[in-house]
């Protein structure tokens, strides 16, 4: 049987574990059959549960005392969230200006081209006295952008070289934005 | 025009906000449970679009929670500061005195944390003990044994209480 107050048996506490479950609503079909019997029969349990319910209602009244006053904490969090997305806004716009910007710049040399601009070949109007080779680079469509010309491959191949590093350099900056067209030597 | 997660997300904070708040500062008190809110506003934020904004209070039940609980974790962070000042009225009225509230809180206040939140989470927000198992992420049986301390702990402060009090009125 239950005792008032803190001198309690193992039984006492057993029990009271067993009500407070029945105030939670957490017996199975059972135990609540069971209790219902005690509850009918043995005023001390009964006693014991309006003790319980009392309890309850006392810790009920203090959570609602905890309400209250969420407004302005609201509204600073808001504008908090409200800030972080207009900083990421802005920062991702500055993000996409400096890709375009990259992107524009990798694009004039997408592609190089060295050739022999000797007198028994190469483009037409090459002359005789014209340095023999030369690095077009070209853009994305083919179009040349750009001649530079050298007296010998070697210095040709150097050139072409140092651009295709600078290309894999910016391409790696722009993640894959960019890709390579034509790589022709 | 439908609404985006944004506004979803914004309507569900000022819906939710002041149980939020109130779960908030019975575990880690009035000072800090402003930040607690205030942090699990924009963890929840920084992921809304992973979320499913139609059924949102158990999510940011779970992220409150969550995270008075890791604020309790820090190192620093201790025993829960009493200073909201409270409703000036409750629902039971003038049945039950305003210093036996604060009793109730001090008392509370003293419990250790998971304790607290069992006990919140069952009595203010009448989960289940398998729903507090999953916020709390604990076994059931972990949670009937931290909501019967808690209890018996409150219980015994309380009568402490209410004899010293017996005590002085006798006097």
């Amino acid at each position: 049987m239950l005792n008032s107050g803190t001198d309690m048996t193992a039984n006492d506490d057993d029990d009271r574990e067993l009500l407070e479950m029945y105030l939670d609503d957490e017996l199975s079909p059972d135990q609540l059959d069971q209790l219902r019997a005690r509850l009918a029969t043995d005023p001390a349990v009964a006693a014991e549960v309006e003790n319980l319910r009392s309890e309850r209602q006392l810790r009920a009244a203090m959570f609602s005392s905890l309400e209250g006053g969420e407004e302005a904490v609201v509204e600073r969090a808001l504008a908090e969230v409200h800030s972080l997305d207009q900083r990421h806004q802005r920062r991702a716009g500055h993000v996409r200006k400096l890709r375009y910007a990259m992107a524009a710049a990798a694009l004039i040399i997408v592609g190089f081209l060295v050739g022999w601009m000797g007198a028994t070949g190469g483009k037409s109007n090459a002359s005789a006295s014209e340095p023999p080779y030369r690095v077009e680079i070209l853009d994305e469509s083919g179009q040349v952008m750009a001649v530079q010309k050298f007296q010998t491959l070697e210095k040709a191949r150097e050139f072409s070289d140092d651009l295709q590093q600078w290309q894999v350099r910016q391409e790696r900056l722009l993640n894959g934005q960019v890709t390579v067209h034509s790589a022709k030597y | 025009m439908a609404e985006t997660k944004g506004d979803l997300f914004e309507k569900a904070v000022r819906l939710h906000s002041r149980r939020l708040l109130a779960i908030a500062r019975a575990i880690v008190g009035s000072a800090a449970a402003e930040d607690v809110l205030q942090q699990a506003i924009l963890n929840l934020y920084q992921h809304r679009e992973r979320y499913d904004w139609t059924q949102p209070a158990g999510l940011m039940r779970r992220t409150v929670v969550n995270e008075a609980l890791r604020l309790l974790r820090q190192p620093r962070m201790s025993l829960v500061a009493d200073d909201h000042p409270g409703r000036s009225e409750t629902p039971v009225g003038g049945m039950i005195q305003a210093e036996m509230i604060q009793q109730v809180r001090k008392a509370i206040a003293r419990l250790p944390e998971h304790f607290r939140a069992a006990l919140v989470l069952c009595e203010y927000e009448n989960m289940s003990y398998v729903q507090i198992a999953e916020v709390l992420d604990a076994s059931v049986p972990q949670v009937k044994t931290w909501l019967h301390r808690g209890r018996r702990q409150l219980a015994e402060k309380l009568k402490a209480f209410a004899d010293e009090r017996k005590l002085k009125d006798a006097q």
